[in-house]
């Protein structure tokens, strides 16, 4: 498998900008903000124009596949959440207010709904698998979670970070994806989360608290492997 | 002051997000303590690096936007002909809305004709001794039964053809509209079917919906009504039990049955050009106020092409004379009246209706329908969602329909309708 970011299009500005090629109002470079032209895609999209569904799809894809990726840390149940959020967006477009949020937003909010979803639907399957396990039965895959199925090449802090952030609990762990990653406001975590404003804030200082720590150790755990593997070598 | 500050403190500072009196105290604290001033800049650190980390993982997601993309619209068309359930045009809704009345008052005048006739049952007093209708007023009949007949349980399909007059010498039905009605699973749409569709008729080859009926017409071996209810029920894979042509001038008969209306015309009309239906022009002048109009009158105040104010233009009052008119046939004190007028009405009504309803079907719809409101009626057009747009060797533009998205459409207006 071939992880690349050729495909990256600009987050908001549709590919086909400007080109005018299916009756969309001609770019203005002066005025030009994506905005009026993601509400045009709407529109259209809305009355059934499929070019233009595609236009916003092609261009909110990759912020909405990764962000479903950071929280899922799968990438094929990502895939799966990604499409789901889009289909639901498509299906509730006349529902997208743009004045309380940009389009982008809206949809990072769907697909951690989405995401959500997948999760409590998980875990459900892996309550009943702790009951197989209490009724001394053998349940044939007991991970709740699949293992990640993208290599990461990250490096240094990066690669530290990470495998930190890993170990944060999923609801901290997800609400510092969203402020870091996502870049949503605490109102719209809440309503992505689906909890109060307080409590969004609360899990990201909770994340902050438990990276510090996991952080601390982790440099100490570090450097004790390293004394002690110096120590043991004959 | 000399409080450390807590975590929630030093994120609502970083972030900015402290009023300004707050945010002075805590500046206030963090000049003065080193400690905090550490944790202040740790915190801001792992935000930077979460930043960094998470976009840095992100950009190693590998992005197949095409095969979302296919994925989507597969979910997605399954759904999509309910989002584009499209509207009806404005004024293709008159004459949905004009037909069905039509159809109504029809069926409403026949079971007041058949209740005056033979009244036993809701007309308590008076039993009839002669099919001749009561010269004078009757008693009021008493309310309607709500529960429906088990020969009504089964889904009803009607398709109406309107035509306006004008082109009732060539039998061009000008609309086409599928009325289907469920009462038991209380689901009504109604199918605007463009007249341009290049439909199938059996043993006639394609041709436009709007010539159907003509090309039966011309056909010893069919009539018709028969042939444009065979040809959409198979376009549409829809069963349709029944077919009615309406020619508009039964609104015209309509009105006169009832004593005319009393219109309220907000603006005055001059039309100089108002044709005659004979090449001339036969001008028409109608003044502000409340006007009373006979048929003929209320027609052309109908018909007239002039607008005199935004607004005020010939959907506004078609509009305008529907609504006066179901007021007054609908009007529980007039019942009495229109019992005794029920007769003139019905031969009236049924000069310019055509079709394969039996009078008592007729009633049953009305009876039917009366019990629904508009707000329970789905609209719905065979348009480009379900058509695509093509010219024929002979040049006529036409609408060639799309058998998958039409059948995607029904499914999607049967099960809205519950």
């Amino acid at each position: 498998m071939r992880w690349s970011d050729e495909n990256v299009e600009p987050f908001i500005c549709p590919p086909i900008w400007g080109q005018n090629q299916i009756g969309y109002p001609a770019r203005n470079d002066h005025h030009g903000p994506a905005v009026p032209m993601t509400q045009y895609l709407i529109e259209r999209a809305m009355a059934g124009d499929e070019a233009a569904a595609r236009e916003l799809h092609d261009a909110h894809y990759p912020a909405v596949l990764r962000l479903a990726y950071m929280l899922l840390q799968h990438l094929q149940d990502a895939e799966d959440a990604a499409q789901d959020a889009f289909v639901y967006a498509f299906e509730h477009l006349a529902q997208y207010n743009p004045e309380r949020a940009a389009f982008a937003t809206w949809l990072k909010i769907i697909v951690t709904s989405r995401c959500r979803d997948r999760q409590r639907r998980r875990r459900i399957k892996w309550l009943s698998l702790q009951e197989l396990v209490e009724a001394g039965l053998e349940p044939e895959d007991e991970t709740p979670n699949h293992q990640p199925d993208v290599v990461l090449e990250l490096v240094g802090v990066q690669q530290v970070v990470w495998e930190a952030l890993r170990q944060v609990p999923r609801k901290s762990r997800q609400a510092l994806i969203l402020r870091y990653f996502g870049d949503l406001s605490y109102p719209e975590m809440a309503q992505a989360l689906g909890c109060p404003v307080s409590t969004a804030k609360s899990r990201v200082i909770y994340g902050h608290q438990v990276l510090a720590r996991l952080l601390e150790r982790d440099a100490r755990i570090e450097l004790d492997y390293h004394s002690h593997h110096v120590g043991d070598v004959p | 002051m000399n409080k450390h500050l807590n975590d929630r403190q030093l994120l609502s500072y970083l972030e900015d997000d402290l009023s300004p009196e707050r945010r002075e105290r805590a500046e206030a604290h963090l000049r003065a303590c080193p400690a905090c001033r550490a944790r202040l800049e740790r915190l801001a650190q792992t935000a930077a690096d979460l930043t960094t980390t998470l976009h840095a993982v992100g950009e190693q997601v590998l992005l197949t936007p095409a095969r979302s993309w296919e994925a989507v619209t597969r979910h997605w068309k399954r759904q999509r002909p309910r989002l584009l359930i499209p509207p009806f045009h404005p004024l293709l809704r008159q004459v949905a809305t004009l037909a069905v009345l039509v159809l109504i008052v029809a069926g409403l005048a026949g079971l007041i004709h058949t209740l005056a006739i033979t009244g036993p049952t809701l007309t308590k007093a008076t039993p009839m001794p002669s099919p001749t209708p009561p010269a004078s007023p009757s008693p009021v009949p008493g309310p309607l039964p709500r529960s429906y007949p088990d020969r009504l349980a089964a889904p009803l399909s009607l398709l109406i053809l309107g035509t306006d007059g004008e082109s009732a010498t060539s039998d061009e039905t000008d609309a086409l509209i599928l009325f289907h009605l469920d009462a038991k699973a209380e689901c009504a749409f109604l199918l605007s079917i463009p007249r341009n569709l290049y439909v199938e008729v059996p043993s006639h080859g394609q041709a436009r919906a709007g010539s159907v009926y003509r090309l039966g017409e011309q056909d010893e071996a069919t009539s018709g009504l028969a042939l444009a209810q065979e040809t959409i029920s198979a376009t549409l894979g829809l069963p349709v039990q029944h077919a009615a042509l309406v020619r508009f001038e039964s609104f015209v008969a309509l009105i006169d049955a009832i004593g005319g209306v009393d219109v309220e015309v907000p603006h005055p009309i001059e039309d100089p050009t108002f044709p005659d239906g004979h090449g001339g022009s036969d001008p028409l002048s109608i003044p502000a106020g409340t006007q009373h109009f006979d048929g003929a009158l209320a027609l052309r105040y109908a018909r007239t092409r002039v607008v005199p104010a935004p607004g005020f233009d010939r959907a506004f009052r078609q509009q305008q004379l529907i609504l006066v008119a179901h007021d007054r046939v609908t009007r529980f004190d007039l019942l009495p009246d229109l019992i005794a007028q029920a007769p003139t009405i019905w031969s009236a009504i049924a000069g310019g209706l055509e079709t394969d309803l039996s009078l008592s079907d007729v009633i049953d719809l009305a009876f039917l329908a009366t019990g629904l409101t508009a707000d329970d009626i789905t609209t719905a057009t065979l348009d480009e969602c379900c058509t695509v747009q093509h010219t024929t060797p002979a040049g006529e533009r036409v609408l060639l329909p799309q058998p998958d998205e039409i059948e995607a459409l029904i499914e999607n207006l049967l099960e809205e309708g519950r």
